[in-house]
């Protein structure tokens, strides 16, 4: 605790000490800079008015005048010419433009349309044919598909009809069958049969 | 040998064997009591004694065994031909195909009857694996187109 006392007076009193030199040094300093000599500042005023004739001062205006027209005209001149040699050059540019450039772009465009049409043309034209050739083929399968079922149809009539003329006869005729006045004709057609029925019991 | 109209069919023929097979029975036991001397010559069935006459066959017991087993070689080797008609057919139409066959055809062909009343008139001749359809029926359905005329007669 002591140690700790001393330790603090002895830095206070170390930082009063600097204080203390510090502001004698800038005391000394604040000294030395009054001493230093100061340099004077003179305002100057001309009265123009004063130092120019009026005669003079008109003549001097005159060839100010003169000599402004004179550079606005060479100002003027060589804008002139730049200008024109600008638009010249635009006019050059732009007829290069429309006729090269242009014309090369649009001779590129009509190649191309070209050359999409004719393609267009043989991608219709093949869809075309296929649709053609699907056509044909759908057509002659309905056409076969047709005559099957025509085939068919006329099969199933003529069994009806069989089974329709069967039982006609059999309704109308029933029993009275007299066999013994058809046999003129069963022998006739026995005879006109003779040798295939031959032929066919005999081999 | 030439077969009697009579026995135009396979049932007529094996009918006819058989009458004939009894007869020749009854004319063996005959001969074997005619020693005896009891027993009465047997006659023969008229249908069969009517076959034996058309046969000119003698009423004598190798004679009818001899004509039996002829007629059984007949039944096994002989043709035979289905007709088929829309009614039965009277004894008169039966003589009439069976001599038309064996004069057209040949002598010793065999004839078998069937009833179809849907063919209308007509026959149906089934001679091997062949049919020759001379119906009414098949006539009709040939002519699809005057169907109707009939119908509306």
């Amino acid at each position: 605790m002591q140690e700790t006392q001393l330790t603090l007076i002895i830095g206070l009193i170390v930082m009063a000490l600097i204080n203390a030199s510090s502001l004698v040094w800038a005391f000394y300093l604040n000294q030395k800079l009054r001493n230093k000599p100061v340099p004077k500042i003179y305002d100057v005023h001309v009265e123009g008015t004063k130092i120019f004739t009026p005669t003079d001062m008109a003549a001097i205006e005159e060839q100010a005048m003169v000599q402004l027209q004179k550079a606005s005209e060479q100002a003027a001149g060589k804008i002139q010419a730049s200008i024109n040699s600008a638009l010249s050059r635009v006019a050059d540019h732009v007829d290069e433009m429309t006729t090269t450039t242009l014309n090369a772009e649009f001779q590129k465009y009509q190649i191309s349309l070209q050359a999409l049409r004719e393609q267009t043309i043989a991608e219709f034209t093949k869809l075309q044919q296929e649709l053609d050739g699907q056509r044909n083929q759908l057509m002659e399968n309905l056409e076969k598909q047709v005559a099957l079922e025509r085939e068919k149809r006329l099969a199933q009539f003529n069994s009806r009809l069989n089974d329709v003329v069967s039982g006609y006869i059999a309704e109308s005729l029933g029993s009275q069958v007299d066999l013994g006045s058809q046999m003129v004709a069963i022998l006739q057609k026995l005879q006109e049969h003779k040798e295939q029925i031959k032929k066919d019991i005999l081999t | 040998m030439k077969l009697p109209p009579e026995l135009y069919s396979p049932d007529t023929l094996s009918f006819a064997i058989m009458e004939l097979s009894h007869y020749s029975g009854a004319l063996r036991d005959y001969a074997a009591r005619a020693t005896a001397g009891h027993a009465p010559q047997p006659q023969p069935p008229e249908v069969l004694a009517h076959i034996l006459d058309i046969l000119d066959v003698p009423n004598d017991l190798e004679a009818i065994e001899n004509l039996r087993k002829n007629l059984e070689q007949h039944l096994l080797k002989a043709p035979t031909v289905h007709l088929i008609l829309a009614a039965f057919p009277s004894s008169a139409v039966k003589r009439q195909l069976a001599q038309w066959f064996r004069a057209e055809i040949s002598n010793d062909i065999l004839l078998t009857f069937a009833v179809r009343s849907d063919i209308g008139g007509g026959i149906v001749v089934q001679a091997g694996s062949h049919l020759y359809d001379f119906s009414f029926k098949r006539t009709l359905l040939s002519n699809k187109a005057r169907i109707s005329e009939i119908a509306n007669v």
